[in-house]
Order: C-alpha cells, then sequence, then structure tokens
C-alpha cells in the first residue's frame, strides 16, 4: 500500500522507470496510478448487496391532492425509520453506515418508482425485511417489492433497465391509442441510451 | 406437469364492497409475480347451502397478458371454519358437511380454544387441508409440541398469514412470538405462508414474503420458499387434472 502511495506522487517519467523496474505493464501502472488503488474488479463476496426495488403507491384516499413523488430523500427516510421502529436504534446504528439510496437517471417519462439501495452484505437480510415492512410514506400507503438484488451496481442497473421496459409496457397498453408513434420512439431511445 | 410458482392462498375479499377492491388485490398479486391465489371467505359456525361459493372467479386485468407465463393464473376458492369447540370441529368437519364443503377447492379450520386445537389435530378429517391459527391476537390457547407432531403426521399443513407482520406494533409483536414457536416445532416442515390480505396494500411480492419469515421468524430461506411454492402444491393436486383441461385457454377464462 506504501508503494502505491509512493506511486501517486511520481511524475510520469519515474513511473515510466518504477513500471520497467517492477516488470509491469506502463499502462496498468498508470491506471493504479490515477485509481488510487489496484484496477481489478471488486468482487461479490467482499461488500455491498444492491436490491433494486419498485414502489407501489396506492392512491386510495379520496381528495388526496398531493400525490407522492418518491424521492430518494423520503424512500431512505421511510426505509431508515422503518430499521428504527423495528430493529431499534442499534439495529439502524449498525447498517447506517453502508446503508446508501442510489438513483440512476432513468428518465422517468413513464411514472416508474423504483430505487436502488446498496447495504451491506451483512445486514442486507434486515434491511431488506425493514422495507418489506414499510406501509407508508407520510400518509400515503406504499408498499416496496423487490425485483433484484446483486453484488454489483452493474447487474442492478442492467435490472432496474428491464423493470422500466417492462413498465412502459404497461403504460403502453394502458394508454391504447392516445400515445404517438413519436412518442414510443422517444422512450425507446432513452432506453437505448442507457 | 411442474408447475412452478409462488401461491398466495388467503386473500380476503370483502363482498359487501364493490368488485374493484377485489380486483385490485388480485391485479397487484399478479404484477407480484404469483401464479395462483385463494380467496377466502371466513366462516363462524354451521355451514348451510347458502354459503357455498359464488363460482365466478374475479376478471383478471387487461395487463395479465403482458405476464408471459406457461400457465394461466388461477384462483381458487376457499373456506375457513372457525371452529370454538371440539363439538364445533366434529359436526363441522363431519361426513354430512362434506358435501358442502366439496364446493370449495381448500378447506381450512381455525381454532379457536384449546379443544378446538387438540381435536383438529388429533381426529382424522377427509376434508381438512390447511390448520390456519390466527396469530395477530394473542392466543387464546397453547401450541403442544405433541399435537404439533400428530398433526404434521397426518400430512395437516399449517399456516402463518404475514399481514400481521406488516400490520401495527402489537400484532407484530404477538406474531413474531407465535410464530417463532411454530417453526421452532415444526422444523420448518408442512408450513404454508400466506397474506391474509383485505386490500392490495397488504399483499408482499413472493421473495418479500420469503426473507421477511425467514429473517423473522427463523424459517430457512429453502423452507420459506417450499412454504409459499411446493407446500401449497400438495392441496392442489385435486385440481391438476383441471389445470391440464384448461392448457389451452387464455388467461382471462374462469377455471373449471
Amino acid at each position: 500500500m506504501g508503494e502505491i502511495h509512493a506511486l501517486r506522487n511520481m511524475d510520469d517519467d519515474e513511473v515510466f522507470a518504477y513500471a520497467k523496474r517492477i516488470a509491469a505493464p506502463y499502462n496498468l501502472v498508470m491506471q493504479t496510478k490515477q485509481l488510487g488503488r489496484l484496477p481489478v474488479v471488486q468482487f461479490a463476496a467482499g461488500g455491498n448487496r444492491y436490491m433494486v426495488m419498485e414502489a407501489f403507491i396506492d392512491t386510495a384516499g379520496k381528495g388526496q391532492s398531493d400525490p407522492l413523488i418518491l424521492t430518494q430523500l423520503n424512500s431512505t427516510k421511510a426505509i431508515r425509520d422503518s430499521i428504527q421502529i423495528n430493529f431499534g436504534e442499534c439495529g439502524l446504528a449498525a447498517c447506517l453506515g453502508s446503508l446508501q439510496g442510489i438513483y440512476e437517471l432513468y428518465s422517468s417519462i413513464v411514472k416508474s418508482e423504483l430505487c436502488v439501495i446498496r447495504v451491506s452484505r451483512e445486514d442486507h437480510q434486515k434491511v431488506w425485511a425493514a422495507i418489506t415492512m414499510v406501509r407508508s410514506i407520510g400518509k400515503i400507503p406504499v408498499s416496496f417489492n423487490l425485483r433484484d438484488v446483486s453484488g454489483s451496481i452493474r447487474a442492478c442497473k442492467k435490472a432496474a433497465l428491464e423493470c422500466e421496459e417492462a413498465k412502459f409496457e404497461y403504460y403502453k397498453l394502458a394508454a391504447g391509442d392516445r400515445i404517438t408513434p413519436k412518442f414510443v420512439e422517444t422512450m425507446e431511445s432513452c432506453f437505448n441510451k442507457d | 406437469m411442474a408447475l412452478a410458482g409462488f401461491f398466495d392462498l388467503s386473500i380476503l375479499p370483502d363482498d359487501s364492497k364493490s368488485t374493484t377492491t377485489n380486483t385490485s388485490i388480485i391485479a397487484r398479486a399478479l404484477d407480484l409475480g404469483y401464479s395462483a391465489v385463494a380467496l377466502d371467505h371466513p366462516h363462524r359456525g354451521l355451514l348451510a347451502d347458502s354459503h357455498a361459493p359464488i363460482a365466478s372467479s374475479l376478471l383478471l386485468p387487461p395487463s395479465a397478458s403482458l405476464h408471459h407465463r406457461r400457465h394461466p393464473f388461477l384462483q381458487y376458492t376457499r373456506i375457513t371454519l372457525s371452529l370454538d369447540s371440539a363439538a364445533a370441529c366434529a359436526s363441522a368437519l363431519a361426513p354430512s358437511a362434506a358435501r358442502l364443503l366439496r364446493t370449495y377447492d381448500i378447506v381450512a379450520a381455525r381454532p379457536l380454544t384449546q379443544a378446538a386445537f387438540d381435536h383438529l389435530c388429533q381426529a382424522t378429517f377427509d376434508h381438512l387441508d390447511i390448520v390456519s391459527i390466527d396469530f395477530s391476537h394473542k392466543l387464546p390457547f397453547r401450541l403442544k409440541l405433541p399435537m404439533l407432531k400428530l398433526a404434521l403426521q397426518r400430512g395437516l399443513h399449517l399456516e402463518i398469514a404475514y399481514s400481521p407482520l406488516i400490520a401495527d406494533a402489537a400484532s407484530r409483536r404477538q406474531a413474531v412470538a407465535e410464530a417463532k414457536l411454530l417453526v421452532e416445532w415444526t422444523k420448518g416442515k408442512n408450513l404454508i405462508i400466506s397474506s391474509a390480505a383485505h386490500t392490495a396494500s397488504e399483499i408482499r411480492g413472493p421473495y418479500d414474503a420469503i426473507n421477511l419469515s425467514s429473517y423473522l421468524l427463523g424459517l430457512s430461506t429453502q423452507r420459506a420458499k417450499a412454504a409459499l411454492s411446493v407446500n401449497c402444491r400438495f392441496d392442489m393436486e385435486k385440481v391438476l387434472e383441471t389445470m391440464k383441461a384448461i392448457e389451452g385457454l387464455t388467461p382471462t377464462d374462469a377455471p373449471k
């Protein structure tokens, strides 16, 4: 680790000489210098679980003027509150370090309520159970459904994309003739871009 | 014919309200990935002819066609008899009641007293499929290990509903305390997990229910998964022929 530290302070010429000395490919050494760590793929055994959750918002109430918009803020708050209610202060504190709501930018023209939660592997069952027990955000009844859990952010991006595409199919079915071909094109290009 | 899939064997439709709430429950179950549900009619007292199930199953929403399934989504009818004494058990489940009981796909019994529970475990009833215990309130009787063993030997399935685990704090406490005991003593065998949901917001996806039961009740994930799929299949053997018959039909056709 000390060597990587030293590497970061070297000039480019020195890096070249160093690479020759340790008989390593120059580009790998440069990558290491830039990343600040060895350029290896993060393995699933180590670290985190990424859960792709779909939220069902039950607009049951009469006179609900404010439809709930699921934001990173209110969903992670609801999850943290659920962990605290069900598993106590220490239960929450133990996973707070690794708990993070991550949002990828999927153009939500289709009102798809997806969120991605990162949590450490040892706590993921507990957090998952707490998420299942969430009944409402504020006054509005909400329930969550897990779509996928994986060890890398790449795999969960894929799952989230599939979920969005499926929801788009629903939307098309429900909207029927009202959507124009242009709209369909716009959505499909969004999917392909991501 | 292997039916892979998840079952929710206890949905409580409200017959007095409009059908939109009931359709929304079915729609939610479909969206969440269940292959079949059972619409439960809780009943207390003697069965009369007027209590026969209404044959129509609820219409599926148009989104049903989007789910690419090998088998159509099925809706079973179920009755849960609340029994408060040994005599009630004997009369409700007697052969004379068999004709009415047979009109339902699944027959469940809910004991309310110690005597009823013991009797259900000990005596043999042909038409009984499930023994369902309501964990949302403090149990008025004790679960006894020898009784449970008898029930398991005779192939009865014991049902745990997960809606108390999602409801308020008091029911959660009761449910976890008592259901954990049941899980320990049965070693997770012959269990059925179902939602006992009145509304669409009380149903959870199959994997969510599996994780919840596994983490809170100490059930192994494998057994929990079986409790939502394979164990429910046992009761369905008598309707497997029905499914073979409807194999060629579209999903919106009612079974039978």
